[in-house]
């Protein structure tokens, strides 16, 4: 038993020397995880790193409005007086969130089907796919906004319809890979011992077609963040005074001409937070698939 | 051939009667009372029952949906509940200014992305390379709404050379009156000789096509470079240098073309993107098109006007998969 668990612990730390090499091969990979780590350490820590923790709430001082940035306001305040270090800090928070609940949320629509269809084939897989490509005619964001729109102008609503556009990919994905799993000798043998379906479907098929899922997923974050800033720049997601970065550009519009950092900081936060999803997602991909591996 | 492309087109009926179910499911869960809206904010109970009755909201789901569909079919696609005007009418005189921006930024798209992936697949690893590589994950990465903004600012107010928005200057269709025969403004001055506003008009549309054009050209540069190298790798292109043919016609004559068709299927695919991407860009540079309308539409929550640019868009977007499919069915090794 012990010698067991040496080799194991070998074995990981191996496995752990070889992702640190890889990750030394790709720096643009390192420098989106790095990126991504500060964003999130903004996003947890906003309260203390804010200066006026206030306003991100949305309060006012019409005094101090539309300053440049300075010692004060290190990116300057908004129409209202508002901070904007402050809100675009605090803009973090909402975006992140946005991306993980609208990603994991996709991914729990997305993946039980995908299960059901590659595994049960048969007249489920067709009825399931057919589904799958009445929601994929549609441009991507299309439909998110039509069921925003419907739905009511929130953010959660935002986030329900982003998810609700965004599911048949992974459905497609798990498919792919159930069906080629589903093959293998290690699935016979299980479903010979008597395992059951549900079992089968989530225990195995499942953890062994992760690294697909988790590749498209993290280069789906960076998408579905500007997706939904993109609802929020239309009127559909976050509502003033919501710190949101997409509702920030679209009421600078008005301003911005004569006030160009109200626009500048969110613009320039929200395209590095995406550069870095994309970064590691494109650095994850060539990790997972060996054709595409640069050693 | 003929056979794939009358399944292609079944698929496709299959298809549009499944999005307009779903059109059609979405306005059944919304939760302000469309019949209220129709009448406005002072009416009465009794008229909303009657506004009800008149729009066939009494009727039983699946009635509405048989009702919907015929309609649909005869071009009536119901009133904009905003403006009290069809629809569909509505539609066709904001669809050219859209497709024109479309259209300018996918040349747009083509004639910078296209260069970038020649020059990145010829030197291979050199500093373009690097560029080229930058701009396809930074495009796609771009709010298109704030490097928008970001060009207004540049281009409008420092450097004063090109307009903030608008498809024209105003006053000018007044001073020199245009002929309207496709609705596409560069298309109609031109061809009636009125060059004060073709030059004007070229000058509105350079900033949202380029705005436009940032995701596409990434793509192209991506996709053309790597069909490149694939091609340059061909037996047939080691034969042609090893005749010493000169390189510029072995890379433009016998390898350019022939790794032109995945580059123009990623350019058409990405129109798709472009066609919603409008909606942002047309907002922020007042673009008369059909993003504008969305806009309002959402705005006022006109609900008809929404199901209708959403059925036209998806009708749109179904073609453009079928024609990508259909040009490279056209070329003789690819079979079905």
């Amino acid at each position: 038993m012990i010698a067991f668990k040496e080799t194991a612990e070998k074995n990981m730390n191996k496995k752990a020397g070889y992702y640190i090499y890889l990750l030394k091969k790709s720096p643009l990979t390192t420098a989106g995880l790095i990126i991504i780590g500060i964003l999130v350490a903004l996003a947890i820590f906003a309260p203390l790193i804010a200066p006026y923790p206030q306003d991100a709430a949305g309060i006012t001082h019409v005094s101090e409005k539309l300053l440049p940035p300075g010692a004060s306001h290190l990116f300057g305040t908004d129409e209202l007086g508002r901070d904007m270090f402050s809100r675009v800090i605090y803009g973090t928070r909402i975006s992140l969130g946005v991306g993980t609940l609208v990603v994991c949320l996709s991914l729990a629509i997305g993946v039980p089907l995908g299960l059901a269809a590659g595994y049960a084939g048969g007249i489920i897989d067709e009825v399931i796919m057919r589904i799958t490509d009445i929601f994929l005619s549609f441009p991507p964001m299309l439909l998110a906004i039509v069921i925003a729109t419907f739905l009511g102008r929130n953010l959660t609503n935002a986030m329900i319809a982003i998810a609700i556009s965004w599911w048949p990919w992974y459905t497609r994905l798990i498919r792919s890979e159930a069906i080629s799993l589903k093959q293998r000798p290690f699935i016979e043998a299980a479903k010979a011992m008597g395992t059951s379906r549900f079992k089968i479907m989530f225990r195995h098929i499942l953890i062994n077609s992760w690294s697909p899922i988790i590749v498209q997923a993290s280069m789906d974050f960076g998408s579905v963040i500007l997706t939904s800033a993109a609802l929020s720049f239309l009127g559909l997601g976050a509502q003033p005074p919501q710190p949101e970065w997409g509702l920030m550009l679209n009421t600078s519009r008005n301003y911005f001409l004569t006030a160009p950092w109200y626009s500048v900081f969110p613009g320039i936060f929200m395209f590095i937070t995406v550069l870095a999803f994309n970064f590691v997602g494109d650095g994850l991909r060539e990790f997972m698939d060996p054709k595409l591996r640069r050693l | 051939m003929w056979q794939y492309i009358v399944r292609r087109l079944a698929i496709g009926i299959i298809i549009l009667f499944g999005i307009s179910f779903i059109t059609f499911s979405v306005t059944m869960v919304l939760p302000a009372d469309p019949a209220a809206r129709w009448v406005g904010s002072r009416a009465t109970a009794e008229q909303i029952a009657q506004a009800r009755v008149e729009l066939g909201l009494d009727k039983p789901l699946l009635t509405r949906y048989a009702i919907y569909i015929t309609n649909l079919l005869h071009g009536n696609w119901g009133l904009s509940i905003r403006t009290h005007q069809p629809v569909l009418k509505e539609l066709m005189t904001y669809l050219p200014p859209t497709l024109e921006l479309i259209i300018a930024g996918m040349l747009f798209a083509l004639a910078l992305g296209l260069p970038l992936g020649i020059a990145a697949a010829t030197r291979r690893d050199g500093w373009l390379d690097q560029l080229c590589r930058t701009v396809s994950v930074a495009g796609v990465s771009f709010p298109t709404f704030w490097l928008g903004m970001i060009l207004q600012l540049i281009f409008f107010r420092y450097l004063h050379i090109l307009p903030l928005g608008d498809r024209l200057d105003t006053m000018l269709d007044m001073l020199s009156p245009i002929k309207h025969y496709t609705g596409f403004l560069l298309l109609d001055s031109l061809f009636s000789g009125n060059i004060a506003v073709f030059i004007n008009a070229l000058s509105h549309i350079i900033l949202p096509a380029m705005t436009l054009a940032a995701y596409p050209i990434g793509l192209v540069a991506r996709q053309s470079r790597a069909s490149l190298l694939e091609v340059l790798n061909e037996d047939y292109v080691k034969a042609a240098r090893a005749y010493g043919i000169k390189e510029r016609t072995v890379l433009y004559t016998y390898a350019l073309r022939n790794a032109m068709g995945p580059t123009i299927t990623v350019l058409a695919l990405s129109a798709g993107y472009s066609l919603t991407n409008t909606f942002l860009i047309e907002a922020l540079f007042n673009w008369p098109g059909l993003g504008n309308y969305t806009s309002s539409a959402i705005i006022t929550m006109d609900y008809t006007a929404i199901t209708g640019i959403t059925i036209l868009v998806a009708i749109a977007y179904l073609i453009l998969n079928l024609a990508v499919d259909l040009i490279l069915a056209l070329d003789p090794r690819v079979r079905y």
